[in-house]
């Protein structure tokens, strides 16, 4: 077409300069210009005459669909398995790529995202999370010279809202600068100022636009109204913008304001821990702002005890690094699997193409000869692939709708931003590219190839497709079977506590009406008594937190300390030793076995702070082989006596290891029983009932706290809900892929069978029997799939590092996990190759040689 | 054949002017131009489409070529179809005029 554009105009230069000579000689003046105004609008010529080809151009594509469309419908099975093929390789990718598509690539609902940044100290005493504490990230604040806006929040917390009932949300506290420096603004109302932020102010929150609208109707009256938030009275002033998530990827419903009075915040003695996050300035990166902020981290190091310097580190990352690095692996391997799922389709598809255009080899050979250019067959073949892959696309994404719902109901809650994941302009986007891609190369290759028929290269072109697909294939299901087998490891860990008939509800006391401790003893101590008193419980506890979920105090071992034996301050933390306050009650009613000495009971908490119960392992690690009954033990600056010791239970989840870890009173210590607390209840009934006569029981006391109870058992599975999603997912594809690849083999092995056949009937006709003929076709496809298994057993354990953290108990390039899939895939090739070989067993020689 | 007599008079008149061997459009106007003595005029801005057109319906071949004056054009020549087509059309574009001359005479 350019081409055309330009002969175009290169004809009217030269018609308006002959003319213009023919002037010149005329003897006229300003020839150029006369030729000119003799052409007219020159413009428009040249738009006339190109309009004569664009017509042409589109009439004659117009013939090219046509001419598909009754090639289609000559053809309807192989377009049938084309189109079908196509949708459920674009169905599968445009699913899952709407799903990691907001945690992978968008921009995060920041401005200007790019220049945000999350720094920190990384301590054991946080867990792998950064940190600031108040006082340096006061300091920081007021040294730092590379950053436009600094904030900082104190994490989300659960928070009870009274608003008619009680609810129970997420809350977060933030300094009255966090929207600014993330570049938001409220939608509704106005931001949180300076003023908000002064210690003693009284107390404002922005909500968020979900409980704007579910509890306030989305009316601007919302503004001013004065809510109960964990018993204080707060006034909303503000709405958060629609799609607000906290840089920690997680949901708030309202901020609050962090009111620090830094001038308290000392150095060396304040434990206030912050998430530190700030906006760089323009042109300054993250090199640099890292580079400035060494002396800051090195001077606030120097307040950190001496003995645990080695083991802290100070770290600035780009908040989307920070935020990706720990749930990249998860999408990234699903987006990985569907495009491999893809990749067997379009496979299978050029497969097809191939085999139609080996059988259309007359048909094209006559339209050659009446005069279509090569070019012109390239672009018939081209439609045609186009027109496949646009319909399997259209077909796909229907497919993709019903597949996405599918993932929002499987899925586990906690996956970031999967709620909002939906089919979009931009993942639309995405899946006409791969479809407009795939169609353009799928149709040009049969030509390109040429017309031969034996040519040598379509003999190592479809084998090559074949042997692809079922590495791929291997790929899938080694990745599938790992996880699969990670998902079961991870289920039979013994948790060292039997969650089975068990509830558990976590409550809070509002800070307003339980001020005093012995307010809260006396509400936690009647809860107990009135659940106790109900026939048929069979367990009541009360616990600060409950395993295995993690989220317990803890106390640095090297803190802890047996009395009368030398050892004083050792090098280092040790790490973090878990501890929980809990009633008497707490090892019946969770099942926890008592193998040495006793666990609490009544008489105890006359004197809550003098007896201690240890954990098996940390007993092991305190005192070895030694006995621990009796023995005195030091917490930091509690002095306790040893009663006895509890098995050991999975505390920080499953997948890490049994930690240490011992137990309290829970009315031990100055401030317990703190203002929240879990309750349990053991009763050999069916959980809901055991859930609603908790909340009964609990709102019996007080109808202001919200209760929202669960079953043990449910949290436990909780646990295993993302990995038993990743798993199911693979596994989906992997069963697709295995399946599209196995169609593939069938349908190259049909095809060569088909192609042979008369030498097939020649060969028998000189004696070779039914089982040569077998063997012969079964080499060809065992060929295929050797080559295939091997070297997608070799992709397996090129890939296998990357799926590693993704798994449990099964090292990621598990021989037996390979072998299986071997087997599998040897077994799935022999079936997809014994109905042709059954095919070519069944020639009849003399019809074969006869025919043609 | 009638109806689009009037616009395909350009097209007769390309086709008769070729009819004398290769020419380009320049030279087309310059023929026309002449050989009517001035009384029809080819406005330039429509020719080059009328060209292409016909080209396009297999009546012309065109190609690059060097004019006595050493410039480079792009020559039509009638083709085949192109003669025929001219016969069809001169013939036509009688039988009208007759036609036209006798309702003139008439009246």
């Amino acid at each position: 077409m350019s081409d055309e554009r330009d002969e175009i105009r290169r004809e009217l230069d030269a018609h308006l300069e002959m003319r213009a000579e023919q002037l010149r000689e005329q003897g006229v003046a300003n020839a150029d210009e006369e030729a000119r105004r003799r052409f007219g609008n020159k413009a428009k010529a040249y738009e006339a005459t190109r309009q004569v080809h664009v017509r042409e151009w589109v009439e004659s594509v117009g013939q090219d669909l046509l001419y598909a469309w009754r090639s289609f419908r000559r053809t309807p099975g192989f377009t049938l398995a084309a189109v079908a093929t196509m949708a459920l390789g674009i169905g599968a990718a445009t699913s899952v790529f709407s799903v990691v598509d907001r945690i992978l690539f968008r921009p995060l609902a920041y401005a200007q995202e790019e220049r945000l940044v999350w720094l920190g100290m990384l301590a054991p005493i946080a867990g792998d999370i950064e940190f600031a504490l108040a006082p340096d990230y006061d300091d920081w604040r007021r040294k730092q010279t590379v950053f436009e806006e600094f904030t900082a929040m104190r994490g989300g917390f659960d928070c009870d809202l009274m608003l008619n009932e009680p609810l129970r949300v997420r809350c977060a506290r933030v300094e009255w600068n966090f929207l600014p420096t993330v570049g938001l603004a409220a939608r509704l109302g106005r931001n949180l100022n300076a003023d908000d932020d002064r210690p003693g102010a009284p107390p404002v929150a922005l909500i968020s636009s979900g409980l704007w609208s579910r509890r306030f109707g989305g009316s601007a009256t919302a503004l001013g109204q004065k809510i109960d938030v964990d018993g204080q009275p707060v006034e909303v002033v503000g709405v958060l913008p629609a799609g607000f998530e906290l840089p920690t990827m997680s949901n708030a419903d309202i901020l609050l304001t962090n009111q620090i009075d830094y001038s308290q915040q000392v150095r060396g003695t304040s434990t206030m821990i912050l998430r530190a996050y700030a906006r760089l300035k323009p042109g300054v990166s993250l090199a640099q702002a890292q580079a400035a902020f060494e002396p800051l981290f090195a001077d606030a190091l120097t307040y950190v005890p001496e003995r645990f310097r080695k083991e802290v580190k100070f770290r600035m990352y780009s908040l989307r690094d920070r935020q990706v690095r720990d749930t990249r692996t998860a999408p990234l391997m699903l987006l990985g699997a569907v495009l491999a799922v893809f990749l067997i389709a379009c496979a299978n598809v050029a497969n097809l193409l191939l085999a139609r255009a080996a059988g259309r080899q007359r048909e094209i050979a006559i339209r050659r000869a009446i005069g279509a250019g090569r070019a012109r067959i390239l672009r018939q073949m081209v439609t045609e692939s186009l027109l496949l892959c646009f319909a399997g696309c259209a077909l796909g994404l229907w497919l993709a709708s019903g597949l996405l719902q599918l993932f929002v109901y499987l899925a586990p809650a906690g996956i970031p931003r999967l709620a909002e994941a939906t089919l979009d302009g931009r993942v639309l986007g995405m899946s006409f590219a791969i479809s407009l891609f795939a169609g353009l190369v799928f149709g040009a290759v049969p030509v390109l190839q040429g017309p031969r028929v034996s040519s040598p290269r379509r003999v190592w072109l479809r084998p090559a497709l074949v042997a692809g697909q079922i590495a791929i294939s291997v790929v899938l299901l080694t990745g599938a079977g790992l996880l699969t087998q990670s998902l079961y490891r991870m289920q039979s860990v013994p948790l060292g506590f039997a969650p089975d008939n068990l509830v558990a509800a976590n409550i809070t006391l509002s800070r307003g009406r339980y001020p005093e401790r012995e307010r809260r003893l006396e509400f936690f101590r009647s809860l107990e008594r009135n659940l106790a008193g109900i026939p048929g419980v069979t367990g009541v506890a009360l616990a600060d937190s409950i395993p295995p979920a993690g989220g317990t105090f803890a106390m640095i071992y090297s803190n802890i300390n047996v009395e009368g034996r030398a050892g004083g301050a050792r090098e280092g933390t040790g790490g973090m030793v878990p501890h929980r306050f809990v009633t008497p009650g707490y090892f019946a009613t969770m099942g926890i076995p008592i193998l040495r000495g006793r666990g609490f009971n009544e008489d105890d908490r006359r004197q809550p702070d003098s007896v201690i119960v240890l954990g098996e392992r940390l007993a092991k690690m305190l005192f070895g082989s030694d006995d621990p009954l009796e023995k005195v033990v030091r917490t930091g600056s509690r002095r306790e006596v040893v009663i006895g010791v509890a098995a050991d239970v999975r505390n920080e989840g499953i997948k890490t290891s049994i930690s240490p870890e011992y137990y309290e009173l829970h009315n031990a210590g100055g401030a317990w029983p703190a203002n929240y607390s879990y309750v349990l209840l053991r009763a050999p009934a069916d959980a809901g009932v055991s859930e609603r006569l908790l909340r009964t029981e609990i709102q019996r006391l007080d109808s202001r706290i919200s209760v929202e109870p669960e079953a043990v058992r449910q949290r436990v599975a909780k646990l295993t809900a993302q990995p038993k999603f990743q798993a199911s997912l693979l596994s989906l594809f992997a069963a697709l892929g295995v399946l599209l690849a196995a169609v593939g083999l069938y349908a190259g092995i049909s095809y060569l069978v088909i192609q042979r056949t008369r030498e097939i009937g020649v060969r028998m006709a000189l004696g070779a029997t039914k089982g040569d003929v077998a063997a012969m076709v079964l080499r060809q496809a065992g060929r295929w799939t050797v080559v295939g298994i091997a070297l997608g057993v070799a992709g397996a354990i090129a890939l296998s590092r990357f799926v590693e953290t993704l798994l449990f108990g099964v090292p990621a390039r598990d021989p037996v996990t390979l072998a299986l899939v071997a087997l599998l895939l040897a077994a799935v090739a022999l079936v997809a190759a014994w109905v042709p070989a059954r095919r070519a067993m069944a020639v009849d020689p003399m019809e074969a040689i006869r025919h043609e | 054949m009638a109806s689009d007599s009037l616009q395909g008079s350009l097209e007769l008149l390309i086709l008769k002017t070729l009819e004398a061997g290769p020419n380009h459009g320049f030279g087309i106007t310059i023929h026309i131009d002449s050989v009517s003595g001035g009384l029809l005029r080819v406005e330039e801005g429509s020719l080059y489409p009328a060209l292409h057109r016909l080209q396009k319906d297999g009546l012309l071949s065109a190609a690059w070529e060097v004019t006595p004056n050493g410039r480079r054009a792009r020559y039509y020549s009638l083709t085949a179809a192109g003669r025929k087509k001219l016969a069809r059309a001169v013939e036509g574009w009688a039988s009208l005029s007759k036609g036209v001359n006798r309702l003139l005479r008439f009246a």
